[in-house]
């Protein structure tokens, strides 16, 4: 029986060889004793977006990090076929001893790009991402949080993957910036077909940016929940993510994973009495 | 090349913001003098005598020389014990055990006082520069040791990681990650086994040797020459104070300016 169970997450039986894909099958993680992941299986096809939300400590990170080869895969399959990807990790992890301008270039110089071209690229990304030259001089720790994050996010995509793993890119933003970036996000994925798997807290930017959100699940991780947006994403209007984000949050799954409403209820009414 | 054209760049302001410390030399010269007055110049020659001592020292008496010896001296301890410790420390800080199996030995090198050392360096190498250079060495050794050790050993894995999931090249990331990191911990080492050389060298010179500043100073014990003693004092101040504050510190601050 166990063995006849679709796959609900595949790609398409076969995908077609011109489209790049991930795709991850029957994936188990654990640190030492602790299972962290269990039985993840999804698909992220060339072009689409994919985000990942769940609790705290669920285990969304481990699971970016499987995907993009850090951490060794040991259950499991995570089969990527894309040519290039690169990754803005939950931490900015900047060189502290590097301006931003260098940290930025640090992919660039990685590929073996000439010191006035990886500049100048870095220059121009940084004007995107709401840098300005004076800051760029700047060692990270002279940087705001937000600051910090902008440049290990334009560290990631200045190099133009085709596949970026985003860990919690917003979420040290003003709503302006945020939305400013997503903005730019939605650009490379519709113009330039950049594909794109992230994490986020936040479900309503979830809705706004994916083609499919995962729901992951407490001790061990699994994917209790897969929501698939059809509407295009350049299409999508504020009412478009209210409504859909009710739906979502309406779900019994999403109320049991967070733990919501019944236990606010109940915590408001504590501190009220 | 960029760095050290900004050292040079930044000297000016740097010179401007020593006057709180030269001002507190002047107070410490007065001081002095005080001193003098109390006592008397067989205990405490006057500031302005010994200035002047030192002058003709350095004109008539022919200190270069000894003092020549002694930087020499110095600056060979410091080289072998920054080469040893160095390499020595970087080694060890790779391997759990060997880090562990040093920090004892370590420990025991550091609370041997400098004196024991003085004493077997004597009866192993007899007088003369090798004794002297050796117990340099191992007066300064541990710590530039511990400096690399402690830099290998916090090695972070998360910028390695970074820099692997950029596809780095290995020259890359030494040039980048593991040298900056370990640079900062290694390079506040060396300064201060520099000093320790300094202050160490005469004190071993004084005691295991015929020339150099430190066996200077041991014929003016000898004679009771206050004055000259003092003078020769002030010597090795103003050069101690002139290779931190002129040479270290400057590099020091270019280097490290990326730190809080
Ligand atoms: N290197 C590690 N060794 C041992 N346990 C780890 C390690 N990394 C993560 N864990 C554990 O795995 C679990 C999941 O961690 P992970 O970082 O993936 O969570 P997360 O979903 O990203 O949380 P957050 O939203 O807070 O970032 C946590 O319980 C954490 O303690
Ligand atoms: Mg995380």
């Amino acid at each position: 029986m166990e063995r006849l169970k679709p796959i609900i997450g595949s790609c398409l039986a076969k995908p077609p060889l011109t489209k790049s894909h991930l795709q991850v099958t029957a994936l188990n993680h654990s640190f030492g004793p602790t299972n962290i992941l269990k039985d993840i299986d999804f698909c992220l096809e060339q072009g689409k977006v994919v985000a990942i939300v769940g609790p705290s400590g669920c285990g969304k990170t481990t699971l970016l990090h499987l995907c993009a080869k850090l951490l060794a895969v040991n259950d499991g399959i995570v089969d990527n076929t894309f040519n290039s990807f690169a990754i803005a990790f939950q931490e900015p992890r900047l060189l502290p001893w590097q301006t931003a301008l260098d940290n930025i270039a640090f992919g660039l110089k990685a590929k073996g790009i000439n010191k006035k071209q990886r500049y100048q690229q870095a220059v121009s990304i940084s004007k995107v991402f709401g840098l300005t030259p004076h800051d760029l001089d700047k060692y990270p720790k002279d940087l705001s949080g937000g600051m910090r994050q902008r440049v290990a996010f334009a560290r990631a995509m200045v190099t133009k993957p085709e596949l970026l793993f985003l860990d919690e890119p917003f979420s040290a933003l003003d709503i302006g910036l945020k939305q400013e970036l997503q903005q730019i996000l939605v650009q490379h994925v519709t113009k330039k077909n950049t594909t794109i798997l992230f994490i986020t807290h936040d479900l309503m930017e979830a809705v706004r940016l994916s083609d499919e959100i995962l729901l992951l699940a407490n001790s061990p991780g699994s994917i209790v929940h897969r929501l698939t947006l059809d509407t295009p994403i350049i299409n999508r209007d504020d009412q478009f993510v209210y409504h859909e984000t009710a739906k979502l949050l309406a779900q019994p799954k999403v109320i049991q994973t967070f733990e919501l409403s019944m236990n606010l209820n109940t915590a408001v009414e504590h501190e009220i009495s | 090349m960029a760095a050290i054209l900004n050292i040079f760049k930044n000297f000016p302001r740097y010179l401007w913001s020593g006057w709180g410390a030269i001002a507190s030399i002047f107070l410490f010269i007065a001081l002095w003098e005080l001193g003098y007055q109390a006592y008397g110049e067989l205990v405490l020659p006057a500031p302005k005598d010994t200035f002047l001592r030192l002058v003709n020292m350095l004109l008539h008496e022919g200190i270069w020389k000894e003092m020549q010896i002694t930087i020499q001296r110095a600056l060979w301890g410091f080289v072998i014990s920054v080469t040893i410790g160095s390499s020595l420390g970087l080694l060890a800080g790779l391997f759990v055990t060997t880090s562990m199996m040093s920090r004892p030995l370590v420990t025991i090198f550091m609370g041997m006082p400098p004196i024991a050392w003085i004493v077997l360096a004597m009866i192993w190498f007899g007088m003369g520069d090798t004794a002297v250079i050796f117990t340099v060495v191992v007066a300064s050794f541990p710590i530039v040791f511990i400096g690399a050790l402690q830099g290998t050993r916090t090695l972070e894995n998360n910028l390695k990681e970074m820099a692997e999931s950029f596809h780095a090249p290995l020259l890359m990331k030494i040039k980048d990650i593991y040298f900056p990191h370990i640079f900062s911990y290694i390079f506040p080492s060396w300064i201060a086994a520099l000093g320790m050389s300094w202050k160490i060298v005469v004190m071993a010179e004084l005691l295991s040797s015929y020339d150099g500043i430190g066996a200077e100073l041991a014929v003016t014990r000898s004679q009771l020459d206050t004055e000259g003693a003092l003078a020769l004092v002030l010597m090795l101040v103003i050069s101690l104070l002139f290779i931190e504050y002129f040479l270290m510190e400057p590099i020091k601050r270019e280097v490290e300016q990326w730190r809080d």
